[in-house]
C-alpha cells in the first residue's frame, strides 16, 4: 500500500528525503527496528530479502521468498501461497497497493504473480494487525507497489528459463509526474509451436503493473496503481483453462504540517477463473469470480509521543461461487455484499523503555439480496429457499475487533513484546487439498455461513548484539479460531452448486512457538529460523466431534538462509528449507463393493508425510558497464542442489489382482538448474 | 472440474516430476460390518463381509456366515428371510419391479442394521464405444457410454464396466446435466503406452468386456456417488445404512451388454 512507505517517510524526512521509497523500507527494517518496533508479529520484509533467495527455474519470487520467514509456511512445492500460525493460505488477506487479491499463482501456482522490479516492499502482519487492516482470520500481507524516478529515465530487461521481463521508468513531467511500467510473459509456449505434438496446445502467463507517481505540491500526491496477470493453459481445443487477476487504485495522499497524513484510495479488483472442457463430445465449463470496488480512508495524526489512526473503508464484494455449464443443465451461485468498517487505532510512547498499541476496529458485513437464499437441514438438503429485494441486506454480521500491542524496552539491546487482537473474516475458500488452486470455490458470510473470527494471543523476547551485528527473537502464540468450515463428509467440491449444502462450521485452534536468529553484516549474512506449531480443527459431525489435525498442520520447521559477498562481482545465496511431514489422511482399513477396494478412514488427517528437506544455491555476477550507466547480471541457481524427491501427492492404489495397497509418493521437482540474465539501464 | 484439472495438471508436469513407493505404518481399527446389497429384476442378493487391515490381501476369514437377512415390501407385504450360499452371499427369490420400494434388514449378534430402497424404470443405452483421444504425445483411451434418459423423472445411473468378470471402471451420473434427452459417461481406460507396454491394467484383444448399467434410486446413488469422490475428499462415503453398517443397498433395474474388446476397432477422435 502507498501509505506504507510515505507514512514511513513523513517519521522520518531525513531519510527520506531524495531517495527512492523502496529505499524507505530498507532503512527501516533493521535490527533496531524489530527490537523497538510495537507491533509483535509484524515483518517489514526488505525488497533484497526477498530477491536474494535462490530461484525455482530461475524466476525470483517474492512470495517463495516470504516463505522462508520464521512463522511462514509454504504450502507445497507448486504453491507460491503461504500459511501462517498454523492458518491456512485462503484465511490471508493479500493487499495489492490497498487492494485485495486472490489466487497469486501462475501455472496453477508455481510461481507468484508479482513481478520483483514492480514492488517496493511488504508488511507481513502475522494474525496481530493493526486496527487499519481487516478481512483476514489468519495473516495480513500489504504489498506496496514501486513508483518511477522522477530525476531520469532508465529500466531494465531480463531473461530466464521461462519469462522475460522488462521495465521502465522514468518523469513524465521532471520531478513532478514518474512513470513505472513492469511486464512479464511467460515463452514455454513459443517453442511448443516447434513440436508437432505440442502446436496445438497452449501454456504461458503474463503480467503487467503500472505505477504512475504524480506530486502536485509539497504537501498533496496522487497515485494511480493497475495490475494484471493472466494465465491459459489449452489442450488443443479440449481443455482451456484461465485466470486472471486485474487490480487497480487510484490514492491521494495528503501531508498535514508536522507528520500527520490523510490517505484516500478508490480501489478495485477482481479475481476471475474460466475453465471448459470438451472431450468426445462432452462439454463442461466452470466459471467463478470474486470482485471488489470500494473507497478506504486512513486519518494520521501525530502529536508528541501519540499516534492516532482512525478511518473507514466501503467495499462492494461481488462472489461467483461457482457458474456451471454440464451440456444443457446451467447452474449458478452468485451473491453479492456490502462491506463496512471503521477503525480506531492509538499509539502511545510514554518512555523510551515503553510503547503501547490499542485499538478496535467495527466491521459490517451484509448479504445482499437478490438471489436465492436458503435453509438446510443436518444433512445438508434444502428446506426453505427465499428471495429478497435486489441489494437489500439479508443478513448483517457485526463484528468488534479490539486489538493491543505493547512493547516493553529496558535497554537498546533487547525487549519484551506482547499482543492480542482478534480479526474477521467474510470470503471463505473452499478446498479439496491443502493447497490452493485456481479453482477454489469461494463464499461470503451469509443466513448460514457465519464469520470466521480469530482470537490471538503473543509474546515475544527479542535481543540484538551492542552493534545490531546479530539479532534473535523468540515468539510464542496461541490462536483460536470461531466459524471454520471443512466438508462433509462424502462431499466434494463439486457435489452441489450451493456451497453452504457441503460444509460444516466448527473451531480451530494452533498454538506454537518462533525462533529466529540473524546476521546483520558482514560478508555473511543471512537467518536462521525455527517453527514448533499445532493446528487442530474440530467439528460436529466430523471425527465424532473430536479435535483433529488440520490439513496444514506440520510439527517443525528450520529455514536457514545465507548469502555471502565474494567480492564486489559475485554474490552467493544459498537456502536450506527442512519440514517435519505434513498432516495427510489415509485409510486405517479397507474392503470390497462393486469389485473394488473402499478405503476406510478413521481419522482425518491422522498420517504424516515423510519430512521434507532441500537445499538451494545460486551465485550471482554483477557488474556496471558503460562507466556505470549499465548493469549486467547473470544469475546461475540450482533448485534442489541434492536432488531429494520429496511428497507433493500421496495415493493409494488397489487393485482387484490381489497385489495389496500400495501408497504412492508423487514429487514435482528433483534438481532444477537455472540460469537468467539481467541488464539495468 | 478438479479431477480433469488434477489429471491435466499431471500430465503436465510428468515432464519435472516422478513418482516412488513409500512405506506407512497403517493405524489398525476394529473391523466393521459392510454389505453390498441388490435386489433386480432377477432377484435379490446381500453380500456380508468385515473391513480387512490395509496390509492384508485375502478376504478369507471377512465374509459373514451368521448373519440373518430380511428383505420385505410393504406395498404386497411380502416379507422373505435371504438364503446364505457362500462367501458371505445370502440369496433370495424375490424380485424387484419399477416403482416398489424394499427394505431391508439386517441382523448380526445384537446388532440390526436397516436400509430400504425403490426400484426406477429400466434404463437404455443408445451407444458403448471405445475411443482414441490424444492430448499431446500420448493417445488416452476412452470408452463412451451414451444412455437415453428415463423421461419426466429424477433419473440416476450407475454403470459399471467389467473386464474378464472382473470390475473394471465404474461411475455414477443424473440426469441433470441433460434431462430427457441423451446423456454421457466417459471412462478413462488406459494409455496406448501401456497398451504397447502389455500394463495389467490396460485393455488387451480378446478381453470379454461387459457392460452394466443400472437404473438406481437418489439413495443408492448419494452413496456411491459419495464413494466415488471420497478419494479427492480423503472421507467415507455417507452412510446408506442405520446403525453403523458400511455399503449400500440398491434395488436396481439392469441391463447388460457384452464385448469383445479389438484394439483395431477402436474409433480415432
Amino acid at each position: 500500500m502507498a501509505l506504507l512507505p510515505l507514512t514511513a517517510g513523513a517519521q522520518d524526512t531525513t531519510t527520506v528525503k531524495g531517495q527512492q521509497l523502496q529505499e524507505v523500507i530498507v532503512n527501516a527494517n533493521n535490527a533496531q527496528r524489530r527490537i523497538g518496533a510495537v507491533q509483535i508479529g509484524a515483518e517489514q520484509i526488505q525488497m533484497k530479502e526477498l530477491t536474494s533467495a535462490p530461484a525455482l527455474f530461475g524466476e525470483v519470487d517474492v512470495m517463495r521468498a516470504l516463505q522462508l520467514l520464521p512463522g511462514v509456511k509454504a504450502e507445497s512445492d507448486a504453491s507460491s501461497s503461504f500459511q501462517v500460525r498454523g492458518g491456512t493460505a485462503a484465511q490471508n488477506t493479500i493487499l495489492y497497493d490497498e487492494a485485495p487479491v486472490y489466487n497469486i499463482g501462475h501455472l496453477a501456482g508455481l510461481f507468484s504473480t508479482f513481478n520483483d522490479n514492480a514492488l517496493a516492499g511488504a508488511t507481513l502482519y502475522k494474525g496481530l494487525v493493526p486496527a487499519q487492516y481487516g478481512g483476514a482470520s489468519s495473516a495480513v500481507l500489504d504489498i506496496a507497489s514501486r513508483t518511477g524516478r522522477t530525476d531520469r529515465w532508465g529500466g531494465n530487461a531480463s531473461i530466464g528459463l521461462l519469462s522475460a521481463k522488462g521495465s521502465i521508468e522514468g518523469p513524465i513531467v521532471k520531478d513532478k509526474l514518474g512513470l513505472l511500467f513492469n511486464v512479464r510473459r511467460s515463452y514455454v509456449d513459443l517453442f511448443m509451436k516447434m513440436i508437432d505434438d505440442y502446436r496445438d496446445n497452449s501454456l504461458y502467463f503474463f503480467d503487467a503493473n503500472l505505477k504512475l507517481d504524480y506530486k502536485m505540491n509539497n504537501r498533496n500526491r496522487l497515485f494511480l496503481s493497475f495490475f494484471a496477470s493472466h494465465d491459459k493453459t489449452a489442450l488443443s481445443d479440449m481443455v482451456d483453462m484461465q485466470w486472471t487477476n486485474l487490480v487497480g487504485s487510484l490514492s491521494w495522499l495528503h501531508q498535514f504540517r508536522g507528520q500527520s497524513t490523510s490517505q484516500t484510495t478508490l480501489f478495485a479488483s477482481s479475481y476471475d477463473t474460466d475453465n471448459g472442457i470438451n472431450i468426445l463430445g462432452m462439454n463442461i465449463a466452470y466459471l467463478g469470480h470474486i470482485r471488489h470496488a470500494g473507497l478506504h480512508h486512513n486519518f494520521r495524526f501525530v502529536w508528541k509521543r501519540h499516534e492516532l489512526n482512525a478511518g473507514l473503508q466501503t467495499m462492494l464484494t461481488d462472489v461467483k461461487s461457482a457458474e456451471w455449464t454440464r451440456w444443457m443443465n446451467h447452474e449458478k451461485e452468485q451473491r453479492k455484499a456490502w462491506d463496512n468498517s471503521a477503525w480506531l487505532n492509538w499509539q502511545f510512547t510514554p518512555s523510551k523503555q515503553w510503547s503501547f498499541s490499542a485499538g478496535v476496529r467495527f466491521n459490517a458485513f451484509s448479504a445482499l439480496g437478490g438471489p436465492y437464499y436458503y435453509d438446510i437441514d443436518e444433512k445438508g438438503n434444502i428446506t426453505w429457499l427465499y428471495k429478497r429485494t435486489k441489494n437489500m441486506p439479508v443478513k448483517t454480521h457485526i463484528t468488534i475487533e479490539p486489538r493491543v500491542s505493547m512493547v516493553f524496552q529496558p535497554t537498546e539491546q533487547w525487549s519484551v513484546k506482547a499482543g492480542y487482537s482478534r480479526t474477521s473474516q467474510n470470503i471463505h475458500a473452499l478446498r479439496s487439498q491443502s493447497t490452493t488452486t485456481p479453482f477454489d470455490r469461494y463464499t461470503i458470510s451469509t443466513n448460514l455461513v457465519k464469520p470466521e473470527v480469530a482470537d490471538q494471543w503473543s509474546l515475544g523476547f527479542f535481543y540484538m548484539t551492542p552493534q545490531q551485528d546479530y539479532d534473535f527473537s523468540l515468539e510464542g502464540y496461541y490462536r483460536h479460531v470461531d466459524n471454520v468450515l471443512d466438508y462433509r463428509d462424502g462431499i466434494s467440491f463439486a457435489s452441489a452448486i450451493e456451497i453452504e449444502r457441503l460444509v460444516l462450521a466448527g473451531e480451530g485452534r494452533g498454538y506454537g512457538a518462533e525462533l529466529c536468529a540473524r546476521k546483520n553484516s558482514g560478508r555473511l549474512t543471512g537467518w536462521l529460523s525455527y517453527t514448533l506449531s499445532w493446528s487442530q480443527t474440530r467439528i460436529d459431525g466430523i471425527s465424532q466431534g473430536q479435535w483433529y489435525d488440520a490439513n496444514n498442520d506440520r510439527r517443525h520447521d528450520i529455514n536457514i538462509v545465507g548469502t555471502y559477498q565474494l567480492n564486489k562481482a559475485w554474490t552467493l545465496n544459498a537456502t536450506w528449507v527442512f519440514n517435519s511431514g505434513q498432516a495427510f489422511t489415509a485409510p486405517s482399513a479397507k474392503y470390497q463393493l462393486v469389485d473394488n477396494y473402499i478405503y476406510y478412514y478413521a481419522e482425518r488427517n491422522g498420517y504424516r508425510a515423510p519430512d521434507y528437506h532441500r537445499l538451494d544455491v545460486s551465485a550471482t555476477w554483477t557488474k556496471k558497464i558503460s562507466k556505470g550507466r549499465l548493469t549486467r547480471e547473470w544469475s546461475f541457481g540450482i533448485y534442489n542442489l541434492y536432488n531429494r524427491y520429496n511428497a507433493y501427492l500421496i495415493r493409494f492404489e488397489d487393485s482387484q489382482y490381489g497385489r495389496g495397497t500400495k501408497a504412492t509418493q508423487y514429487s514435482l521437482f528433483g534438481i532444477v538448474p537455472s540460469v537468467s540474465f539481467n541488464l539495468k539501464f | 472440474m478438479k479431477k480433469y484439472y488434477i489429471f491435466f495438471f499431471s500430465a503436465i508436469l510428468t515432464l519435472f516430476s516422478c513418482e516412488k513407493e513409500i512405506a506407512l505404518d497403517y493405524h489398525q481399527v476394529n473391523p466393521l460390518y459392510v454389505a453390498e446389497a441388490t435386489i433386480t429384476q432377477d432377484g435379490t442378493k446381500v453380500q456380508i463381509t468385515t473391513t480387512q487391515d490395509v496390509t492384508v490381501n485375502t478376504r478369507d476369514g471377512h465374509y459373514v456366515e451368521d448373519a440373518k437377512v430380511v428383505i420385505s415390501s410393504k406395498k404386497d407385504y411380502y416379507e422373505e428371510e435371504l438364503k446364505y450360499t457362500r462367501n458371505g452371499i445370502y440369496t433370495g427369490a424375490l424380485k424387484g419391479e419399477p416403482g416398489y420400494t424394499y427394505d431391508l434388514d439386517i441382523y448380526i449378534g445384537d446388532k440390526h442394521f436397516t436400509s430400504s430402497s425403490t426400484m426406477p424404470e429400466a434404463p437404455m443405452v443408445n451407444s458403448f464405444r471405445f475411443a482414441w483421444m490424444k492430448m499431446m504425445s500420448q493417445r488416452f483411451l476412452f470408452g463412451d457410454l451414451r444412455v437415453q434418459d428415463t423421461p419426466d423423472q429424477n433419473s440416476y445411473y450407475f454403470m459399471h464396466i467389467y473386464r474378464n468378470n472382473v470390475g473394471y471402471r465404474w461411475a455414477v451420473m443424473t440426469d441433470e446435466k441433460n434431462r430427457n434427452g441423451e446423456l454421457q459417461q466417459l471412462f478413462q481406460c488406459t494409455t496406448e503406452k501401456k497398451m504397447d507396454e502389455g500394463d495389467s491394467d490396460a485393455l488387451r484383444d480378446g478381453d470379454n468386456i461387459r457392460l452394466e448399467v443400472r437404473a438406481i434410486d437418489k439413495r443408492s446413488y448419494d452413496y456411491l456417488y459419495s464413494m466415488q469422490v471420497m478419494d479427492n475428499a480423503g472421507t467415507n462415503p455417507i452412510a446408506n445404512f442405520t446403525g453403523g453398517l458400511l455399503g449400500y443397498f440398491s434395488a436396481c433395474n439392469v441391463v447388460n451388454y457384452q464385448y469383445t474388446f479389438r484394439r483395431s476397432e477402436i474409433q480415432e477422435e
